[in-house]
């Protein structure tokens, strides 16, 4: 009986907090893949609040080429796409064009969401961009971004939130939940709802992020996945081709070449990771003065300051696809806002998403301002976020990635609120026809586990008025 | 004589009982993708199995029915166990600078039980006659178990994965030298394994795995000595095939085997009736026995000896064949009904000697031929070994199992 006391060690053992907070709380090192070069400093975690680990390297002598950005999914980390960078490096591509970043818990103890990842991604795309900028000389104008899993809606969340479309040369998503995933619910409990509540198949969050189109703006889409309903085990029959994005070049792989790769191992392959570089090689690389067309108005007629840029509009809240017959001028038509922007493809550069409307017609109706209901707070399940402008011609742009909406961000539209799953920082925006804007307006929702429990007291059960001993610091399922 | 063949039927049905499926619970009957490379997390198992032991198997494979003729037919030892697993699955060296072990997950489990056993009203009542309590119930041994993955490989629509790991049995185990049953086994075992995992086309479903269990003596044998002192090593396989009909029902069939390595040694047999003399009116009562037997002069009263040993069985095995079906819900937890059928086996039976006497000093000062000197004849008892290093149950049993993942949707 003298060994009892394996019993409650073993399981205090398993309870313990994952190392990326136990061995810093210890002030001991935390052993992770930081395969940087000395003068990059990778940018902190926006769930961690760690230096991201991850791989990258010096720009070697050009020419160089776009770099690329590998995403992991869910519960890992960058170390996952180490077997690639290898076989990117064997394909010619230096150290410096590789690069992985970790975001998130890189356990299970704590799922990953694409909301609360977001801000890392920001934060990744930037430190590499802003790196190689510094290293080469000139600016680096775009990333192609090599997505798996919760990578890929993480990815895509970013590209929508951002508006970093011009940003992104190419993006190949494999194995994404972009139609959802089974294991997700729209009932979750414990410390993965966050992630849950985004991915159910038919969830408001993937509606508001296939909404406006799957395959918006000048980036290039290439979606790699399953397609069997077998051998990817998130994907079964009912959904194997959730991975599939309209206007994108999808690709089952499984499917189309009769083999049996799961989640984990498809990415990984040989054969796989040749069709992402035939992908990538398709497209010449800008030269190096090459500069971003930019959107010029004059009036409502559009166009750009590079002749051979040809404009992409849409209505209707669509963003405008790639691939598509550029024009080189266009009017904006009365009424509904247009999402437009210029793309030169002889450099393959692109300018920002910008969401225009015409002004012909427009009467100011007074000083312009946002309202919201509900204005942020604390709470247990997701919220319905209604937006409305003093202005009713004015339209309204919003963000959730915790950077200031411009007009190309995200449109509210009236009967579409939006879907808040997760705690984040709103930022909404009203811009009329005329080009003015409202206050920004902020909004702090806090979508807390923590607070189920503080209102679920043995006490409170006994005693409604029983105070609630929520501290408004979310701990769990970050 | 009749009255010790009798006794050999009393022990019969008296030591096969035993926990023989606990054993078989806890380790080696596998389940679906028990040994597959799981996502890095912690897991926790609770499985309730039930057994009805109506019949065991003796030394020569053969089954027996519990405590026949000497009870009526329906006597059984019932046997519950509730099992809890807490499984961890991770890299404690990833991103560090150990080779080999940062890029192979490692994992350890930690398996207790509570263990409730009892035996029918005849078989507890002639249990008596030997002063030992008819059932217990209590914690069980705890086995705490370590490994590491192997690489995962593929060909084709193969996909293939090894493991190693080690399991250690520590018996913390509620356990009673005078009790018929106990849940735990007052021994150490150490078990390595090595195991395979394999997916064809992403539905067939096969794990396996070859473990060679060592085990130590147990100095302190329960129910008068009838459980081995000197344990034999075990080699226990196993293999499961499980097919996937969707993303939440599965279905397996498995066979499990297990052999001792040799014989299992009993150096402290004492089992013996509690009250002495014996009367013979009474013997032919509880046991049956021919009246003209009873009435012979010679048997008014005596007392019995076992000799304490070493005896030595022919060791023990068993094969079991399990059909179960699985139901996954919400992806968090997993949901098993599976029924264990032994189809064969080979039970531990040691002849045991005694002195008969009649005075209470049996057998008396040793004479130099080995007997004691107030031994007036010699028996011997055909007798079952007991507990899970002994006994084969030769009954089904019925397994509930739950699998929740803490953290999953």
């Amino acid at each position: 009986m003298r060994v009892l006391w394996l019993l409650p060690v073993l399981l205090l053992a398993a309870c313990l907090p994952p190392r990326e907070r136990l061995l810093p709380a210890l002030s001991l090192p935390l052993p992770a893949l930081r395969d940087f070069p000395a003068d990059f400093s990778p940018p902190r975690s926006a769930e961690t609040g760690l230096p991201m680990p991850g791989f990258g390297g010096e720009p070697g002598a050009g020419p160089h080429r776009t770099p690329v950005i590998f995403v992991h999914g869910s519960t890992i980390s960058a170390r996952y796409w180490l077997p690639v960078r290898e076989q990117f490096l064997k394909a010619g591509y230096q150290r410096g064009e590789l690069w992985a970043l970790g975001y998130g818990w890189d356990s299970v103890h704590h799922f990953d969401s694409n909301d609360l990842s977001v801000p890392s991604l920001e934060r990744t795309v930037d430190s590499v961009m802003d790196y190689l900028s510094r290293k080469r000389g000139i600016p680096v104008q775009q990333v192609d971004i090599v997505a798996h899993s919760l990578g890929v809606t993480v990815a895509r969340q970013w590209l929508l939130q951002t508006n970093s479309y011009h940003r992104v040369r190419n993006f190949i998503a494999v194995s994404g939940a972009n139609h959802g995933v089974w294991t997700a619910r729209a009932d979750p409990r414990a410390l993965q709802r966050s992630v849950s509540w985004e991915l159910y198949p038919g969830s408001p969050w993937l509606a508001q992020l296939n909404r406006a189109g799957e395959t918006p703006g000048p980036t290039r889409y290439l979606s790699i996945y399953d397609g069997t309903g077998w051998a990817d085990e998130l994907f079964p029959e009912a959904g194997k081709d959730s991975s599939a994005l309209a206007g994108a070049r999808n690709l089952p792989y499984n499917r189309e070449h009769g083999t049996w790769f799961d989640h984990l191992e498809l990415p990984l392959q040989p054969a796989v990771v040749a069709q992402m570089l035939s992908f990538l090689r398709e497209v010449e690389e800008p030269l190096p003065q090459a500069q971003p067309p930019r959107l010029r108005r004059q009036g409502d007629e559009l166009f750009s300051d590079q002749p051979e840029a040809r404009l992409h509009c849409a209505g209707g809240g669509l963003y405008p696809p790639g691939g598509t017959e550029g024009r080189e001028r266009l009017r904006l038509p009365p009424g509904e806002p247009s999402t437009c922007y210029a793309h030169n493809p002889v450099s393959g550069l692109a300018s920002p998403m910008v969401r225009l409307q015409a002004r012909e017609g427009y009467v100011p109706a007074g000083e312009l301002s946002l309202r919201a209901e509900p204005a942020g707070g604390v709470f247990e399940q997701p919220q319905q976020l209604h937006l409305s402008a003093s202005d009713p011609a004015a339209l309204i742009v919003y963000s959730t990635a915790g950077v200031p909406p411009g007009s190309g961000s995200p449109l509210y539209r009236p009967g579409q609120p939006i879907y808040i799953p997760t705690p984040v920082r709103v930022q909404a925006l009203a811009i009329s026809p005329d080009g003015r804007q409202s206050k920004p307006l902020l909004l702090d929702f806090d979508i807390s586990l923590e607070i189920v429990e503080a209102r679920n007291t043995l006490q409170r059960q006994f005693d409604d008025s029983a105070p609630e001993q929520y501290q408004g610091q979310r701990k769990k399922g970050r | 004589m009749r009255w010790l063949q009798a006794l050999s039927g009393l022990g019969l049905f008296l030591l096969v009982v035993q926990s023989a499926p606990a054993q078989g619970g806890i380790l080696f009957t596998p389940h679906l993708s028990e040994y597959a490379r799981q996502p890095l997390g912690t897991y926790t198992e609770t499985t309730l199995i039930f057994s009805e032991i109506e019949k065991v198997y003796d030394r020569n494979g053969e089954v027996v029915e519990l405590g026949r003729p000497f009870v009526p037919a329906g006597a059984s030892t019932d046997t519950a166990l509730a099992l809890f697993k807490v499984l961890w699955v991770g890299n404690m060296f990833r991103d560090s600078g150990v080779p080999f072990l940062r890029d192979h997950p490692q994992f350890c489990r930690v398996i207790t039980s509570l263990g409730y056993q009892q035996n029918t009203e005849q078989v507890a009542e002639r249990g008596r006659l030997f002063g030992s309590q008819p059932g217990s119930n209590g914690l069980g041994d705890l086995y705490a178990l370590c490994g590491i993955y192997g690489a995962e490989h593929r060909w084709g629509p193969a996909q293939f994965n090894g493991l190693l790991g080690v399991t250690l049995k520590e018996p913390i185990g509620q356990y009673d030298p005078d009790a018929m049953l106990n849940i735990g086994s007052n021994y150490r075992s150490v078990i390595p394994q090595f195991a395979f995992h394999a997916n064809l086309y992403g539905r067939l479903l096969i794990d396996g795995t070859l473990a060679y269990q060592i085990n130590s003596d147990n100095p302190n044998p329960a129910f008068g000595g009838t459980t081995p002192t000197r344990i034999a090593d075990w080699f226990n396989a196993e293999i499961n095939f499980a097919w996937k009909f969707s993303e939440k029902w599965f279905a397996d069939i498995g066979y499990s085997f297990h052999k001792s390595m040799g014989r299992n040694h009993y150096d402290q047999v004492s089992i013996n009736f509690k009250d002495q003399p014996i009367a013979p009116d009474a013997l032919c009562d509880n046991l049956g026995l021919n009246r003209t037997v009873c009435d012979t002069p010679l048997l008014d009263s005596f007392y019995l000896e076992p000799r304490r040993g070493p005896y030595s069985d022919n060791g023990v095995s068993g094969t079991l064949l399990t059909a179960g079906i699985y139901y996954v819900y919400r992806s968090s937890s997993v949901l098993q009904l599976r029924v264990v059928q032994p189809v064969a086996g080979r039970g531990s039976q040691i002849d045991v000697v005694y002195d008969v006497c009649a005075t209470s000093d049996c057998p008396g000062p040793p004479t130099q031929g080995g007997s004691g000197q107030n031994s007036i004849a010699e028996q011997v008892a055909t007798l079952f070994g007991v507990q899970e290093a002994a006994a084969t149950s030769a009954s089904p049993y019925l397994e509930l199992r739950l699998v929740y993942l803490f953290w999953a949707p």
